[in-house]
């Protein structure tokens, strides 16, 4: 009914409808399952790798997501949020170069430094979660908080192994999102081209 | 059953009603560009369900009353078209969204 418009939820429909290409899902796979391979093979170049993922994700978004389902310029509050977004993602990389540090300089055994760093990526997944509205992001923080918490408890293999399942997890979870954003937003025809 | 005063009170805001905007489409469309900044034709297709030509001439529509405004801006080497509210078009939508809130506010339980 035209009374029950609920400005909130449109706007975030309108947000959230960014994040079902799957592309999050697919970078952190990728991050995951690379890390895995550099830790099996100990070869620094797949350290590298891991930012392919980034890459995927910059490059999809372009050539796939915006063409599909078109520009959008946010309000300023949806702005404001993102740039706080990008403040605790300043203060994340420096409390995270702390805990190394510190664990290195008191030489604190694995296991207290990984419930510490497991407890850190659960707030800090939940905190941008909140502020992105997007809800998937909790459950990839719990995988990376468990997987370095077996790590800590069993052992670095255990560990490896962990993020071996949940990169495989999360890019099952990255293809089905992915294949259903394209069947679902098609390329538009040249009309909507002409009509840029 | 409503009583006659209820009555009376129940068309109080039935005049303020903007027609224009209160077709499901075209309310549809101002919606969407009430909540973001800007928005191109096809972010608007999709969100709003609507097809190429359907959505063409509700815009046009809209333009004509001056709700809508049509800014061309480059990406990268590309212009791009944005569409956005006017000042006069934002007021309309809030006047639209309270005097809906209003009447049906009104209405008996």
């Amino acid at each position: 009914m035209n009374s029950n418009i609920d400005l909130k939820k449109l706007e975030r429909k309108a947000w959230t409808s960014y994040f079902d290409d799957g592309l999050f899902d697919l970078m952190f796979a990728i991050i995951l399952i690379t890390s895995v391979i550099r830790t099996v093979t100990d070869n620094a170049w797949f350290t590298l790798m891991m930012f392919s993922g980034v890459i995927i994700y910059i490059l999809g978004k372009r050539f796939i997501t915006v063409p599909r389902l078109g520009r959008v310029k946010f309000s300023s509050e949806r702005v404001e949020r993102q740039s706080k977004l990008t403040i605790i993602l300043g203060i994340v990389f420096l409390i995270t170069i702390g805990i190394l540090v510190l664990s290195l300089q008191f030489d604190l055994p694995s296991l207290l430094s990984s419930i510490i760093m497991s407890i850190f990526i659960i707030v800090v997944f939940g905190i941008f979660s909140y502020l992105l509205e997007f809800n998937r992001m909790i459950i990839y923080g719990i995988m990376f908080a468990v997987s370095e918490g077996i790590s800590g408890f069993y052992g670095e293999t255990a560990g490896t192994y962990a993020n071996l399942v949940f990169g495989i997890i999360a890019f099952c979870i990255a293809c089905s999102y992915l294949i259903r954003f394209i069947s679902n937003y098609p390329l538009p025809g040249k009309e909507v081209a002409n009509a840029h | 059953m409503p009583t006659k005063r209820n009555g009376n009170k129940e068309t109080k805001s039935i005049p303020k009603i903007d027609k224009l905007i209160h077709e499901p489409a075209r309310l549809s469309i101002m919606a969407h560009l009430y909540v973001v900044e800007s928005a191109d034709f096809l972010f608007l297709m999709r969100q709003t369900g609507l097809t190429f030509g359907n959505l063409s001439s509700h815009m046009s529509k809209l333009e004509k009353a001056d709700y809508i405004e049509v800014k061309k801006e480059f990406i990268g080497k590309k212009p791009h078209t944005m569409l956005l509210l006017t000042k006069k078009g934002r007021k309309a939508f809030q006047e639209y969204h309270k005097s809906m809130k209003e009447m049906f506010d009104e209405l008996p339980e």
